[in-house]
């Protein structure tokens, strides 16, 4: 009791002098223990356990990606946690890099179709006009291959949830390919022949994006990785239409009524008709952006 | 501009769901700050500590815009399609270029079933015309020819436009085709991703040859640097600064040893306590007192403190992924007792009885003879995480159907995983109530004792069993007891009188012969009764019906104990869970050490009376026979004669 008076009276009084005790009586400590300390949690056993869990994580995986990325996923991050890391953004982001690579690996395009695949002959008005007529009917005839077709498998199946509409994907990845070599198959005026590799391998990958998106109901993962190659070749193959068509008209290739080239023209000018419309909606967008903003300065 | 899949965007899906996966399994976020009834706050995952998931990108930080009129997008039902959402776009887009003659000017009002018949016809390659009959067609109509007639979009007016209409698919930017079919795909990820993962941790890994003897080492490993990341973070900074670095090094040395070779740290960290323990002038009374009074004040305290507290860490990294979570074995499956009801006995008897398959029964305590039956589901908390799980996604749904971009639409996947799965998804475990109020979190021990108290009656019926078949085999032991007396006591009898003598001489005369007769056991009788006459079996009986009467005893005590230990946890409210839980932990040793007979039990004692009665029945029928052989054994008379010598006359 006379010692707790005692120090409940002087301890305010006595703080610094405690302090430089403790300091200079404890700084004889063993330093072999801090270089010990130090050795344990070296880099190189860091590295280790990213190096095992990569390891664990390629024995765990499977088939189905979606499996196989939330296996991944639980290993790295444990990798993580055991570095007292995981929960900050770079971490984040370094173990979402490598867990994106797999999905994008199965949705990066393949090209599988070169130059010296297509046959080249010289540029022509009349060679112009007959590969003009020729891209159309390889489309046209490849009745299966459309956006219209994919979307709506994929779309009912998920809304559906069921496999039922993939039934149906076979036929239009096939027909993709089938588009794809006959586009190869037609002589191609020496100026088209980029346009020619660039079409015939964007069918390819929409084909192989088909195949991917089949799977979306077992392995949506896979489905998504489909879906988002289907997208981007999509667009690409869209646009470089666009281009071909526009091309042609700047040649001033004509077409007779009824002839499959004469599609190209309506083919363009639906093609800047949508662009329009893109381009009002995203003045739709800024305006509405403007509008947040300015509610939300008013309510400041 | 119309880039579909942000980078970000397709990471944030996944670090969404593998965050939900990953909060559950590694980081141990304290339930208890769920249970005590935070509700989720949306969007403000980083003030609740929850990892930042949000990219710095530019398209994944907008929030997104909640619509609660928005349509309904829903994987599987069909409700409302991506396609007819779509479809207004869609048709709008196509039809104004009409004169390509397009030919998807198509409503599936009906989808359902015209989806299907739709399938079926391109199957067959056959033309098809979907319903056409809506406003949207109408439109359509109005537009061409091609539309007009309803063509099949798949076929017949095939063009350019046809094949490549992405533009049309995607103007309308907010709700196009693409964005919906995104979307429901995204949710599946989500889904599958979190219950394929708790299925595969639940499966044990698979039991995948090449994973299984791994990961524990990984784990383990994942400890270690846990405990590293411990030491050398900031949790120390409550400690004075003069221990910090000797307790963190002495905590650093004794987990050295912990996992890897035997070392003294607390030795060590005594040294420097006697360090300052041998100089006292250098901080008098007052550096006795602080050192004395305040736990974490000194390297002793300071040094136990941080011990527990690693301890604590480990356990985080390790045992929560390794033991608690990870292997299915380690998910503690439990019972839940549900749509409880209460009989009295009266009631019982009138309803003739209940079924008890699947249930439970728990006596009531006052000695009425009431009881109260429960329907027994067996829980698991992997079960838990899934219906959690289950019912957090249904929460972000909303999110997800509401979101009006894509962006957007990762955006709300990763913002409703971050709070609402996290956050709604835990608390609900910890709740208390469904299957939130397992292993997870506190402990629970209304539940425990429910269950243990549940169990109870389970016992105590085994060990009525018990008894009452080791008192049939008692009986029936008694029986062959019986016999095996009366056959010993046979050859015993026959035993004595060869060994008394053996022999009866009777003499008489007849005639003036001297005839006599001599009655007893042949000699091999007698060696053959001293050979039967051993009392072996009935001693062995004895001593096996002693046995049998042992086991009723165990029995009986075990009953009386059980119930007495029901009326002791019936008394113990849940306000004093130190005696609640000493209680939960002694039932739980007694029945490892099987000290409370369960079904095995039972059927190894009824599987054994069968044998012993099989035994008995055999050594009772040895025994009659046994008895009759010895019966039929008659002491032998011989008889001899014998002429006394004629009477020599008197010579007087």
């Amino acid at each position: 009791m006379v010692c707790a008076a005692w120090w409940y009276v002087s301890a305010d009084k006595n703080t610094a002098t405690l302090e430089s005790a403790k300091i200079s009586n404890l700084a004889a400590v063993d330093t072999a223990w801090q270089q010990e300390f130090s050795s344990s949690t070296a880099m190189d056993r860091a590295n280790a356990l990213d190096e095992q869990a990569q390891k664990l994580s390629d024995a765990a995986s499977t088939s189905n990606l979606t499996q196989t990325v939330g296996r991944s996923l639980v290993l790295k991050l444990a990798a993580a946690q055991g570095q007292g890391l995981g929960s900050d953004q770079p971490t984040q982001d370094k173990i979402m890099s490598g867990v994106y690579a797999q999905i994008q690996g199965l949705s990066q395009p393949h090209p599988k179709y070169t130059a010296s695949d297509v046959t080249t002959v010289p540029d022509s008005t009349a060679t112009f006009h007959a590969f003009a007529n020729g891209l159309t009917t390889a489309i046209v005839t490849h009745k299966y291959a459309n956006n219209s077709n994919v979307l709506y498998v994929i779309g009912s199946a998920t809304d559906q949830n069921t496999t039922v509409p993939f039934t149906i994907m076979p036929k239009v990845s096939g027909d993709y390919r089938g588009l794809a070599r006959d586009i190869i198959a037609l002589p191609v005026p020496a100026s088209f022949a980029p346009t020619a590799v660039l079409l015939a391998n964007e069918y390819m990958s929409i084909a192989d994006a088909c195949d991917l998106m089949e799977k979306t109901i077992s392995d949506p993962a896979t489905g998504m990785a489909g879906l988002q190659e289907y997208s981007l070749v999509a667009h690409s193959n869209e646009a470089d239409l666009a281009t071909f068509a526009q091309a042609i008209k700047r040649a001033g290739i004509a077409f007779a009524k009824g002839e499959p080239g004469s599609q190209w023209a309506d083919y363009y000018a639906m093609y800047q008709s949508t662009a329009a419309e893109r381009a009002a909606a995203v003045q739709g967008e800024i305006q509405g952006n403007q509008t947040l903003l300015q509610s939300g300065a008013q309510s400041q | 501009m119309y880039t579909f899949f942000s980078k970000h965007g397709i990471q944030q899906i996944i670090a969404g769901a593998l965050l939900l996966v990953y909060t559950i399994l590694i980081t141990g976020i304290p339930l208890e700050a769920y249970a005590a009834g935070q509700a989720p706050v949306t969007g403000q995952s980083q003030n609740l500590g929850i990892p930042n998931m949000k990219n710095s990108g530019t398209s994944a930080t907008a929030p997104f815009s909640m619509n609660q009129n928005a349509p309904a997008v829903t994987l599987g039902t069909g409700v409302v399609s991506c396609l007819v959402g779509a479809t207004l776009t869609l048709t709008s887009s196509l039809t104004s270029s009409a004169a390509a003659g397009f030919g998807i000017g198509t409503t599936l009002t009906n989808f359902g079933n015209a989806i299907v018949s739709w399938v079926q016809d391109l199957i067959s390659g056959k033309t098809t015309s979907v319903d056409t009959s809506n406003e949207r067609n109408t439109r359509s109509s109005a537009a061409g020819a091609g539309a007009q007639t309803g063509q099949a979009y798949n076929a017949g007016a095939n063009t350019i436009a046809n094949n490549t209409s992405m533009g049309a698919l995607l103007a309308g930017r907010e709700e196009g085709m693409l964005g919906c079919i995104a979307r429901t795909i995204a949710r599946a990820i989500l889904q599958q991703i979190a219950i394929s993962t708790i299925n595969w941790i639940n499966s044990g890994f698979n039991g995948s040859p090449s994973f299984v003897p791994n990961y524990q080492t990984f784990f383990q490993n994942a400890a270690d640097y846990a405990a590293g990341a411990f030491i050398q973070g900031t949790d120390f900074a409550f400690l004075c600064s003069p221990f910090q670095l000797q307790i963190r090094i002495a905590i650093a040395k004794s987990y050295a040893g912990y996992s890897r070779t035997p070392s003294c740290s607390l030795t060590g960290v005594t040294n420097n306590v006697n360090a300052f323990m041998n100089r006292f002038d250098q901080g008098g009374w007052q550096a006795f007192v602080s050192f004395t009074t305040t736990p974490t004040n000194n390297p002793f305290g300071g040094f136990l403190y941080m011990q527990g507290m690693i301890q604590g860490k480990m356990a985080d990294a390790a045992g929560k992924k390794r033991n608690d979570l990870s292997m299915g074995s380690g998910f503690l499956s439990t019972t839940q007792s549900q749509n409880c009801q209460h009989y009295t006995a009266q009631q019982m008897l009138d309803k003739g009885g209940v079924d008890m398959a699947g249930k439970s029964q728990a006596w009531d305590t006052d000695g009425s003879n009431g009881q109260t039956v429960c329907d027994e589901v067996q829980v698991t908390p992997g079960r838990a995480i899934g219906d959690s799980l289950s019912n957090a996604t249904k929460t972000g749904q909303d999110e997800l159907i509401n979101a009006k971009y894509f962006d957007e639409i990762i955006n709300a996947l990763v913002t409703q995983l971050m709070t609402n799965m996290l956050q709604g998804g835990l608390s609900s475990m910890s709740a208390g109530s469904g299957y939130g109020s397992n292993s997870y979190g506190s402990t629970n021990y209304s539940q425990l004792r429910n269950s243990v108290s549940n169990s109870i009656p389970g016992y105590i019926q085994n060990a009525q069993q018990i008894i009452a078949a080791e008192q049939q085999n008692i009986a029936v032991a008694s029986s062959s007891m019986a016999v095996i007396t009366a056959q010993e006591a046979c050859w015993m009898n026959i035993v004595n009188s060869c060994q008394v003598g053996a022999t009866t001489t009777i003499r008489t005369l007849t005639n003036g012969t001297i005839v006599t007769t001599t009655t007893g056991y042949a000699p091999a009788d007698c060696a053959t009764a001293a050979q039967n006459a051993s009392s072996t079996m009935q001693t062995n009986l004895a001593q096996a019906v002693q046995q049998l009467q042992g086991i009723i005893d165990q029995a009986s005590s075990t009953i009386d104990s059980l119930n007495a230990f029901q009326a002791q946890l019936t008394t113990t409210p849940d306000t004093n869970p130190t005696a609640l839980g000493q209680l939960i932990t002694m039932f739980s040793q007694n029945v490892s050490n099987g000290v409370y007979p369960d079904n095995g039990a039972v059927n190894n004692v009824l599987e054994a009376q069968t044998v012993v009665q099989g035994q008995l029945a055999q050594l009772q029928q040895n025994s009659t026979s046994s008895t009759t052989a010895c019966l039929a054994i008659k002491p032998q008379s011989t008889t001899s004669t014998t002429t006394p010598n004629a009477p020599v006359p008197r010579s007087n």
